[in-house]
C-alpha cells in the first residue's frame, strides 16, 4: 500500500523568551528555552504516530505547534502538501476542523458548565456544518459510538457527573465528530484507570479507521504506544533522536538515550539488563554542546561533546541521532536486553 | 526470607462520612509486614489503597475516620496510643513520602534547611552538626550538597521527590510509607527513585509502597497485595502471584497493563470500578468478572489461604468457607 502524507514539519523550532531582568538580560543577553529545536517528521494518512519523551523533551510543544496552536519560531509545516505555518485569520479557522486535539485531562479539558449534548455537538455548530437539532442528532449517535448508552440518560448531564474514563471518551467524540483528518492526543489515557486504559485506545483506534485518521499519539510509555502505534519517534531535548517502526526500535534500538528509557519500563515478566544512566534531563535554556546527550552516555566520545550528530538514516525508515548509531545497534542486536 | 514481623493490621476499617452516604474506603483489611520487607499495595484510583496507607500513622483526616481493627507495630497498638506518643512515632520509626513533593515539602525554605529542621527538632543537636547530617542525607539520597540551598521549585520533580525522602528518613524510622511517590514522574526518573527505595532496605528499613502499577510492583516488591473496592482480593510472595495470579481482579490487572517485551493481547476489564457509598452486594467484583456465578452476587468470599497466598473468591472456596 502507498503511503500518502497527511502533515508534514520541516525544521520545526519553537524558543520560548525566559523571563529575565533587566540586568540578567544585559549581563546574558537574551535567553531562550529551546523547546523544540528543528524537528522534521512526516505522518502519513490513517497511520497512528507516536512522539515520545520525558516532561522537557518538548513532545507537548511539538504537537500544539503541529496543530498551529502555537506559532513556530523556525521551519515550515505542510498539511495536505500546503504550507500553514502562516495561516492565519478565517482560513486557520476554516483549516482547523481537519485537525483536532485531545487532551490529557478529561477533568479540564471539558467545559464543566456545559451538557454533554451540546460539548459533543458545538464543533459542528461553530464551524457551520449543520443546524442544531442535525447537529444535536449527530451528538445523539456519538454517545452511542463511544458506548454512552442509553444516550438519552447521559446527554443532558455535566461533566462532573460522569467518570474520568466516560468523560474521555465525550473529548475524543468531540473530536471526533469533525471527522478530522489529522488528530494529536497528547496523553490521552495517563489519568485512566489501567483496567480502562485499552478499551479507550479501542476506541480511538476505532475512530482512526473508521474515518481514515492520522493520529500523533503523544506519550512518555512507550508500552502504552506500541498498543495503538506503528511508528515512533523518541524526543529528548528539543531534538528527535530515533525515528522508525516501533516494533523495530524496541528490538533494535539505534541511540543510547532509546535504551535507557526502553531500560526503565517497568515489565511483569520479563527482567532485563539494559543500561542505566544518571542525573537527570538538563535545563533546557542551557543545553550540552554536541549531542545534547553525550554528558549521560555511557558511549560518549570527544566527538560527541563537540559535534552534533546528524539523523543517520539506518534503512527502512529507521533513522538515528547518534554518531555511533550503526555500532549502537549491533550491540542492541547482541543482546543488550539479554 | 522470613524476617521479624514489624507491622501488623487487623481488620481495620476507615470509613468517610459524606453527604453521598457512609464510604468504606477500607473495609476489613488484615495484612501483615516484616522487616526488610517490600510490599506493595495494587489498586485503581478509589480503591481505599491511599486511605490505608494514611491510617497506619492516624493521618486520616475527616470526615475519614478509623472505626475499628488494630495496627500492631513495633509491639505498640498505634489506635490506642495518645495524639502525643503517635506524634514521635510518626517521623521517629515511621517516615511518610507522598505523590507529590510539593506537599510536603515548605516552598519558601532551603531544602537544606528543611531536613536540619527535621533532625533539630527531634534529636536536639545543634545547628552545625544538624547542617552536616543534613548534607550526608542529601548524599544518601543522590543529590549533591550544593542542593542544600535550593528552594523546591529550582528543583526538578525528581530531586524533590528525593529531598521529601532525605526528610522521610532523617529520624531512620524503621517503615517507610510511600504512596505513589512515582506517579508524577517520568519513566526512567521512576526507575531511579525505585532503585533508592530499595536501597533502604538495605539499610534495615521496610516498604509500604502504594502504586496503581502491577508491573513496577512486581519488579520491586518481595510481597504484593491487590486492592480492589476497600478490599484485600488476593495477597503473597510477588514471584508466586505473577507466575499464577488467582483472583479474576488480578487476572485482569495483569492481561490490561501492556508490556514492550511480550507481544500479547491487551484488554479492558469492562464495566467501571464501583460507588464506594453504595457497593455491590456478595462479592464487590462479580459485575465486571467473567466467572461470576450466582454465589457471588449474594455472600461475600472470605480470604483464604491457598497455593502460597491469600485469595478471595468463590472459584476456590465453597460456602462454609473451606477450600474448594
Amino acid at each position: 500500500m502507498k503511503m500518502e502524507e497527511i502533515i508534514r514539519a520541516e525544521g520545526l523550532k519553537k524558543y520560548f523568551p525566559v523571563e529575565q531582568s533587566f540586568l540578567e538580560r544585559i549581563r546574558g543577553g537574551n535567553l531562550f528555552v529551546r523547546a523544540v529545536d528543528g524537528v522534521s517528521l512526516t505522518i502519513n494518512k490513517g497511520e497512528t504516530f507516536a512522539l515520545v519523551g520525558e516532561s522537557g523533551s518538548g513532545k507537548t510543544t511539538m504537537g500544539k505547534l503541529m496543530l498551529k496552536l502555537l506559532d513556530p519560531t523556525d521551519g515550515r509545516i505542510l498539511f495536505n502538501n500546503q504550507d500553514i505555518t502562516f495561516l492565519k485569520g478565517e482560513r486557520l479557522r476554516r483549516m482547523r476542523k481537519y485537525m483536532q486535539m485531545i487532551y490529557q485531562d478529561p477533568y479540564a479539558s471539558l467545559n464543566p458548565r456545559m451538557k454533554i449534548i451540546d460539548i459533543i455537538s458545538e464543533p459542528l455548530i461553530e464551524h457551520e456544518i449543520c443546524d442544531g437539532d442535525e447537529a444535536r442528532r449527530q451528538a445523539k449517535g456519538m454517545l452511542e459510538r463511544i458506548g454512552l448508552i442509553p444516550s438519552e440518560n447521559f446527554a443532558n448531564k455535566y461533566p462532573h457527573q460522569l467518570s474520568g474514563g466516560q468523560r474521555q471518551r465525550i473529548a475524543i467524540a468531540r473530536a471526533m465528530i469533525l471527522k478530522p483528518s489529522f488528530v494529536v492526543a497528547d496523553e490521552p489515557v495517563s489519568m485512566i484507570d489501567v483496567s480502562l486504559r485499552i478499551s479507550i485506545l479501542e476506541l480511538l483506534e476505532n475512530f482512526r479507521k473508521e474515518l481514515n485518521t492520522a493520529m500523533m499519539f503523544i506519550t512518555h510509555d512507550i508500552s502504552v504506544a506500541s498498543i495503538i502505534a506503528k511508528r515512533m519517534g523518541v524526543m529528548y531535548l528539543g531534538k528527535l533522536v530515533e525515528l522508525g517502526l516501533l516494533e523495530d526500535i524496541v528490538n533494535t534500538p539505534a541511540h543510547p538515550y532509546t535504551i535507557a528509557l526502553l531500560s526503565s519500563i517497568p515489565s511483569i515478566k520479563t527482567k532485563i539488563k539494559g543500561i542505566k544512566i544518571k542525573g537527570e534531563i538538563p535545563d533546557p535554556k542551557n543545553p550540552p554542546s554536541g549531542c545534547r546527550f553525550h554528558p549521560r552516555c555511557p558511549f560518549a566520545t570527544e566527538k560527541c561533546r563537540v559535534e552534533e550528530p546528524p539523523l543517520i538514516d539506518l534503512g527502512k525508515g529507521h533513522f538515528s541521532a547518534c554518531h555511533y548509531a550503526p555500532e549502537i545497534m549491533q550491540k542492541a542486536r547482541n543482546g543488550f536486553f539479554a | 526470607m522470613s524476617g521479624e514481623e514489624l507491622l501488623k493490621i487487623k481488620e481495620l476499617k476507615v470509613h468517610y462520612y459524606t453527604a453521598k452516604g457512609i464510604v468504606k474506603a477500607v473495609d476489613n483489611v488484615s495484612l501483615e509486614l516484616r522487616k526488610n520487607q517490600f510490599l506493595s499495595i495494587v489498586g485503581e484510583s478509589g480503591c481505599g489503597k491511599s486511605t490505608l496507607a494514611h491510617a497506619i500513622p492516624r493521618l486520616v483526616r475527616p470526615p475519614g475516620k478509623i472505626v475499628s481493627g488494630n495496627i500492631f507495630f513495633e509491639n505498640k497498638d498505634l489506635l490506642s496510643l495518645s495524639d502525643e506518643d503517635i506524634r514521635k512515632i510518626r517521623g521517629h520509626r515511621i517516615g511518610f513520602v507522598f505523590q507529590d513533593p510539593f506537599t510536603s515539602l515548605d516552598p519558601l525554605e532551603r531544602v537544606g534547611d528543611q531536613i536540619s529542621e527535621v533532625l533539630i527538632e527531634h534529636l536536639k543537636i545543634e545547628k552545625k552538626d544538624a547542617k552536616e547530617r543534613a548534607m550526608e542525607l542529601l548524599n544518601e539520597v543522590g543529590l549533591t550538597e550544593d542542593r542544600y540551598n535550593y528552594y523546591p521549585h529550582q528543583l526538578s520533580g525528581g530531586q524533590r521527590q528525593r529531598v521529601a525522602i532525605a526528610i522521610a528518613i532523617a529520624l531512620r524510622p524503621s517503615l517507610l510509607i510511600a504512596d505513589e511517590p512515582t506517579t508524577a514522574l517520568d519513566v526512567m526518573v521512576q526507575s531511579m527513585i525505585m532503585d533508592l527505595l530499595q536501597s533502604l532496605i538495605k539499610k534495615g528499613m521496610s516498604i509500604f509502597f502504594i502504586t496503581h502499577d502491577i508491573a513496577l510492583a512486581s519488579e520491586r516488591s518481595d510481597e504484593i497485595a491487590i486492592m480492589y473496592a476497600g478490599k484485600i482480593v488476593e495477597q503473597g510472595q510477588t514471584s508466586r502471584i505473577i507466575a499464577e495470579p488467582m483472583h479474576p481482579y488480578t487476572q485482569g490487572l495483569m492481561a490490561a497493563t501492556p508490556d514492550i517485551w511480550e507481544r500479547k493481547n491487551v484488554t479492558s476489564i469492562p464495566g467501571n470500578p464501583p460507588d464506594l457509598a453504595n457497593p455491590p452486594k456478595g462479592c464487590r467484583f462479580h459485575e465486571r468478572c467473567r466467572f461470576a456465578m450466582e454465589i457471588c452476587k449474594e455472600k461475600e468470599p472470605p480470604l483464604i489461604s491457598l497455593k502460597g497466598r491469600k485469595v478471595a473468591c468463590w472459584l476456590y472456596s465453597d460456602e462454609n468457607g473451606r477450600d474448594n
